[in-house]
């Protein structure tokens, strides 16, 4: 065998891995080659040095919590490897996902519901007792236009006007009159009915010795209120 | 670890292999203490050693005893229970390389930390001065050997490092004993191809020699 052979067998021949095919006879010849040849002896030298190095390397210390931490995996595959413990597994993940979104919810819906419960106790009062309101008094609407309005029709003799009414009764008189701000009536028209002297001079007697209540406007009283006297079967008693 | 360790002392390990596999499979929890307790360290060295990263062989060591928990079903009668955990260890620590050399291995690299900090070294009553020598040559040849192609690597780290037999090895990585012999003289050229620039003739003293050519190599 060539000394290229032989190196390349080297490795092998330090603890019998020469390959089978070469048999006892390999090993022998590689034996007795390097009993001459120096420069395959230094090689061989090399391969148990670097097997001595090797062999005298401690194995490398693994971490100090490498035991207890494979015996823990153990532990846990031994308590849900089974199919209860699988079971057990998806029911402890299942608990801990609706723990985990519904925690943060508790404090706010407790916090809703007081609340709501608050509102509705306060809307159930208005709804069931309703709401008391009350009128106040005097009832006089300050913002609003109050009409003028007869208060007291002086008491004067009508026979003419009682006359024309009881004769021609059909069309009763209806007197348009404008009242001023002291309650006085200013001036009359005759809407309807007719109208002779001296039934003229009783209704000006009448209308302006009559007290009228002005037109109130925002509460106080103005001129300008006009008032509809209408004048049908007069009847003076007494 | 304390509290492993505790456990270590206290439990004593049966002398007959097949008890503790008969207690294995009926699911016995202090069986399987037990196989942690005495086998979790080895697991590691050859996971750590396939994957070259503390970190990720910490996590795959730990699906490691998974998967011997859930197929001690499977566990086949004739084989050790040594070697049926480190089947696991290899398949699953390839399998890791594999899923992360697909999706990780532009965001780090899976032999970023280097693993000389977590090496150790046994006095075989040397002085001081090759110890130091020794240290260096052991962190050169522990870099050398990440990077070796894991299918190399794991046959050598098997047979070199934890020192199974080319049977016993064969069974682990599930192929024949020749192809075993075949991964390994590959693996160890490789290895010594790599150590080509620090590897000098031993002449007188070996470790010295080492010293004068790694210092050179790593500038001290």
């Amino acid at each position: 065998m060539t000394c290229r052979r032989i190196v390349r067998l080297l490795p092998g021949y330090l603890d019998g891995a020469l390959p089978e095919r070469l048999g006892s006879e390999g090993h022998a010849d590689i034996a007795s080659h390097l009993e001459t040849c120096l420069s395959c002896r230094r090689e061989l030298e090399r391969y148990r040095h670097i097997q001595r190095v090797m062999s005298v390397s401690n194995r490398p210390t693994p971490p100090v919590d490498l035991g207890v931490r494979i015996l823990l995996a153990l532990s846990n595959a031994r308590a849900f490897g089974s199919f209860g413990g699988r079971l057990r597994q998806t029911k402890d993940r299942l608990e801990l996902l609706l723990k985990n979104i519904f925690e943060p919810l508790a404090l706010p819906a407790t916090g809703g519901i007081v609340v709501a419960l608050l509102v509705f106790a306060l809307v159930y009062q208005v709804l069931g007792t309703g709401m008391p309101v009350s009128a106040a008094t005097p009832d006089s609407p300050t913002n609003l236009l109050q009409p003028a309005r007869l208060e007291v029709l002086a008491g004067f003799q009508m026979s003419k006007l009682e006359e024309m009414t009881r004769t021609g009764g059909q069309h009763p008189l209806l007197v348009e009159t404008m009242v001023n701000a002291d309650g006085q009536a200013v001036s009359y028209r005759v809407i309807s009915g007719q109208l002779d002297e001296n039934m003229q001079r009783e209704l000006d007697q009448v209308l302006f010795l009559s007290r009228f209540r002005p037109q109130m406007s925002f509460g106080r009283p103005t001129s300008g209120g006009r008032v509809i006297l209408s004048f049908s079967q007069i009847r003076v008693h007494g | 670890m304390a509290g492993v360790s505790d456990l270590a002392r206290v439990l004593t390990w049966p002398e007959d292999e097949a008890e503790v596999i008969t207690e294995l499979r009926s699911g016995s929890e202090t069986a399987f203490d037990w196989l942690v307790t005495y086998y979790h360290a080895p697991v590691y060295a050859v996971v750590v050693g396939i994957l070259r990263n503390p970190n990720d062989a910490a996590d795959v060591t730990q699906e490691v005893f998974l998967k011997a928990f859930r197929g001690i079903g499977s566990f086949r009668h004739g084989s050790s229970l040594k070697t049926w955990l480190y089947r696991i260890a290899v398949r699953e620590s390839l399998n890791y390389r594999r899923w992360f050399w697909r999706h990780l291995r532009f965001q780090s690299s899976i032999e970023d930390e280097p693993l000389g900090s977590c090496l150790g070294l046994e006095d075989p009553g040397i002085s001081p001065f090759d110890e130091l020598a020794s240290r260096e040559i052991q962190v050169a040849v522990q870099h050398a050997l990440g990077e070796v192609p894991p299918v190399f690597r794991a046959a050598v780290i098997l047979r070199d490092l934890e020192g199974l037999s080319y049977e016993e090895v064969a069974e682990v990585l599930d192929v024949s004993v020749g192809t075993v012999k075949s991964r390994i003289l590959r693996g160890r050229r490789m290895l010594r191809e790599i150590l080509q620039p620090i590897l000098v003739p031993r002449k007188s003293v070996g470790s010295a020699g080492f010293l004068a050519v790694s210092r050179a190599k790593y500038g001290d």
